[in-house]
């Protein structure tokens, strides 16, 4: 069997152990889940009658046993239905795209302008050892890493919301509303990859070839560019789709402290109501993510080593 | 053998120094045209860095004195700017220290090409001189490394150099492509007049091509001259013990009793 | 060449991996106090067979014999791992030495199964220092604050220490200098001799073959290539690809009786 076959049937081996975790914690949790539900659909009411439990007990099939329940659970994802949330009584896909958009936007900008500095940061930094700019490479990574992405949240808002008035404090709509939390996580990004990027760079130096390069009279930017880049490019990637875990915890956080729409509040907001279709579904969206992108990857990679590389364009 | 005639390179005074630790201090030696001259020495004597500053690189070690004549031009040693000579040609020790395994030969050759002025020859007679087929597409993986240490002297060929370096040519290869390697090495350089400095820490590969001999020792030249005086009549005693143990059979008289 | 009582005797070793044969019908047999030079380029399988002999390879056999640790297998022979009453001497001294240990500590590591006393077990590493001629300031060193030779040394020490009646090395004198291995080469005879251990050393060096070897295999893509032993070797190699590795040393100035004079 193909490398790249067996990777696929792993994912799907992982999304399924993931899904079952969750379904079983939630399962074990304290709590009568038919209140829990009434509670949710009719927040005015303070009791409920043994009749109107027994109802949502038979709607959402609360009395069947655990495997039964989680199997129901498992062949509507299959047919692509993905449940109806206990809360609203919306379907939970619906709610999850009219999200999907802004947690997207915070994230892809904040990776790009994350990653974007880290490059320009470690870059500088290792083709100047020893000067200034390695120093405060090392240093704003250093402080970066040590630092919670919450309380730099709080510093930004306190700092340029607050004293300096120019950007909105929390809220969404417009991109002003936009730039603090992207900047947190920019910044969280950043102070995180320029360190690894440095390292990695530090390493593509360190090849025994680089020095042949500048005996040939091959420029310090060919090399830098041409030879040392591609080098470092497959350890970078790695190191960034590993981070993508915290990338997603991050958010969650920095839109909860910004009071931002997104999925982070929504999957919050789902486990504080105990609303399980929609907690399943983004727990294992964020799991899905998770594992689709760091499994591209590796593929990536080893497509991109012709040393790896199966067959390779033969002439 | 040969008489001296205008030496083709002269290094004078050369010293230098690592973050304040002096590394190699008044190196002078001069190579005439199509002479095979070696620098024999162990690890930590200042080989490589020797072989660092005539090819004008000036890190990781920075010389401080030293002036070095080449091809009609004058460089003092000591000045901050790089230079480099298409004339001086380096041929890395093995292929992991001359191919970027990203890359495929064809455009590394290229990448060699553009970077020479003037004149090169033809890639396909050079190639072909040396037994190699087209490297084009291919990456240095799917080479053989015989191959691939062969075209890495092909590519030291190709801005017709007068002197060839090479550094530390038997260590990082199996015997049967060091001997090759050197073999035709050899044959080039007497086809084309190209002078040699090699630097190696085996005695016996100096002994068996090369016309001169330095031998160094932490940072300086501790004995110079003509191979055969050399190998006869070594002066100091780190030579005379470097030629009793140049082969692997020592007579048991002959043994030093000093540690390594 | 097979004599009577070879302390070791291997016929019929392969190791295959997938469907890839690593090692093919390797065959040899080694009497005491004999050096045996398994020879052949990177990837021809050198390093393999050594694994193979301890058990760390999915290898199988017609019969492994080792009297001194009384082992006869036939078929696998992963089913034991390890060889009792063997050492090995590695090819990087810096990669085999414990970085924070010192050399008379990791010396001392090799008596681990005996239990000593502390100024027994300090004299027995004092010992083993001098036979490797490093003087008892060794003892308190760590790896780093002395020469790779030395270092290479100390870890002969430690392999010698514990008295094997087999030692393998796996390139031992590759990554020293060219003075340094030689002087190292001597000691390692001189104590061969007057140890009578069986030496295994696996070299891509003729020259040290030519000197010190009582027999010579050579492996080429996973298979004997030829198998004979060191006078016959040189005398009359057995196949155009030993008589180019003898041209190769030649070429080289590893072997004896051949001088600069070109």
């Amino acid at each position: 069997m193909s490398p790249t076959a067996l990777r696929l049937i792993g994912l799907v081996v992982v999304l399924l152990g993931i899904s079952l975790i969750t379904f079983t914690l939630n399962h074990v949790a304290p709590g009568d889940k038919a209140t829990i539900i009434a509670h949710a659909r009719f927040p005015e009411v303070m009791t409920f009658s043994p009749d109107l439990l027994q109802d949502i007990r038979a709607e959402f099939n609360l009395d069947a046993p655990f495997a039964v329940q989680y199997l129901h659970w498992m062949s509507g994802i299959l047919r692509g239905d993905f449940g109806t949330s206990y809360t609203s009584g919306v379907p939970v896909w619906d709610i999850f795209l009219g999200s999907l958009g802004e947690t997207l936007s915070l994230t892809l900008s904040a990776l790009t302008l994350g990653l974007g500095g880290a490059f320009v940061l470690a870059g500088l930094a290792v083709r100047n050892p020893g000067t200034w700019v390695d120093t405060v490479a090392v240093f704003v990574a250093s402080i970066g890493a040590a630092m919670p992405n919450y309380w730099l949240a709080l510093l930004l808002i306190l700092g340029v919301s607050v004293h300096l008035g120019w950007l909105p404090a929390y809220g969404e709509g417009t991109l002003a509303h936009m730039v603090l939390p992207a900047l947190t996580l920019a910044l969280w990004v950043m102070a995180s990859q320029t360190r690894l990027l440095r390292s990695f760079l530090l390493d593509a130096y360190a090849q025994p070839f680089i020095e042949t390069l500048r005996l040939r009279g091959i420029s310090e930017r060919e090399i830098f560019f041409a030879h040392v880049v591609p080098h470092a490019r497959a350890p970078a990637l790695t190191m960034i789709g590993l981070d993508l875990a915290a990338l997603l915890e991050g958010t969650v956080i920095v839109e909860l402290t910004f009071a931002r729409s997104g999925l982070g509040s929504l999957l919050a907001g789902s486990v504080l109501s105990r609303d399980l279709p929609m907690m399943m579904f983004l727990v294992m969206f964020f799991a899905a993510t998770y594992v689709i992108i760091n499994t591209t990857i590796e593929l990536l990679q080893a497509m991109s080593d012709p040393r790896t590389r199966r067959i390779a364009g033969r002439p | 053998m040969p008489n001296r005639r205008e030496p083709l390179l002269q290094l004078k005074g050369l010293s230098a120094e690592i973050g304040g630790r002096v590394l190699l201090r008044d190196v002078s030696f001069e190579v005439a045209p199509s002479e095979w001259l070696a620098i024999v020495g162990g690890s930590g004597a200042g080989k490589s860095t020797v072989l660092r500053a005539i090819m004008g690189l000036k890190r990781p070690a920075r010389p401080t004195a030293g002036d070095l004549h080449f091809c009609g031009s004058h460089h003092r040693l000591s000045d901050r700017a790089p230079f480099r000579h298409d004339a001086m040609s380096f041929v890395p020790q093995s292929p992991a220290h001359g191919f970027d395994p990203l890359r495929r030969l064809g455009w590394q050759v290229a990448q060699l090409a553009r970077r020479i002025k003037g004149t090169h020859e033809s890639r396909a007679e050079l190639f072909a001189s040396l037994s190699l087929p087209d490297p084009g597409v291919r990456f240095p993986h799917e080479w053989s490394r015989g191959m691939q240490q062969r075209l890495l002297l092909a590519m030291a060929l190709l801005a017709h150099p007068s002197l060839l370096i090479l550094d530390e040519p038997t260590s990082a290869l199996d015997p049967l492509i060091a001997a090759q390697v050197l073999r035709e090495v050899q044959r080039v350089a007497r086809e084309r007049g190209i002078a040699v400095v090699m630097v190696t820490h085996d005695l016996a590969v100096a002994a068996r091509y090369a016309e001169q001999i330095l031998i160094m020792k932490n940072g300086h030249i501790i004995e110079a001259g003509q191979a055969q005086k050399v190998l006869v009549h070594p002066r100091t005693a780190y030579a005379r013990e470097l030629v009793a143990h140049r082969h692997w059979h020592i007579a048991p008289a002959e043994a030093d009793r000093a540690p390594a | 060449m097979p004599r009577p009582d070879p302390i070791l005797s291997l016929d019929s070793l392969s190791v295959r991996i997938g469907t890839t044969a690593l090692l093919q019908d390797i065959s040899f047999s080694v009497q005491r106090g004999d050096v045996l030079c398994i020879i052949g380029e990177s990837g021809s399988g050198k390093s393999t067979l050594l694994k193979a002999l301890q058990g760390l390879m999915p290898a199988t056999c017609k019969r492994f014999q080792f009297a001194p640790a009384g082992i006869d297998v036939t078929g696998e022979m992963s089913a034991k791992i390890g060889l009792p009453k063997t050492r090995w001497v590695m090819q990087d001294p810096l990669a085999a030495l414990n970085p924070r240990l010192s050399l008379g500590a990791s010396i001392a590591e090799s008596l681990h199964r005996q239990e000593r006393a502390a100024p027994e077990l300090r004299a027995a590493v004092m010992a083993a220092l001098a036979q490797v001629e490093l003087g008892p300031e060794f003892y308190d060193r760590l790896p780093g604050q002395v020469s790779l030779g030395q270092a290479q040394r100390a870890c002969l020490a430690r392999a010698l220490i514990a008295q094997p009646d087999l030692l393998f090395f796996d390139e031992p004198l590759s990554a020293l200098d060219a003075l340094v291995q030689k002087k190292i080469a001597y000691r390692m005879d001189v104590l061969r001799r007057t140890t009578r251990a069986t030496c295994i050393v696996v070299t891509h060096d003729i020259g040290f073959a030519e000197s010190y070897a009582d027999q010579i295999l050579v492996l080429r893509g996973g298979q004997v290539e030829t198998y004979q032993t060191c006078e016959a070797f040189f005398a009359a190699p057995a196949s155009p690809y030993a008589r180019d590795l003898i041209s190769a040393a030649r070429a080289l100035g590893a072997l004896r009786g051949v001088e600069a004079a070109e």
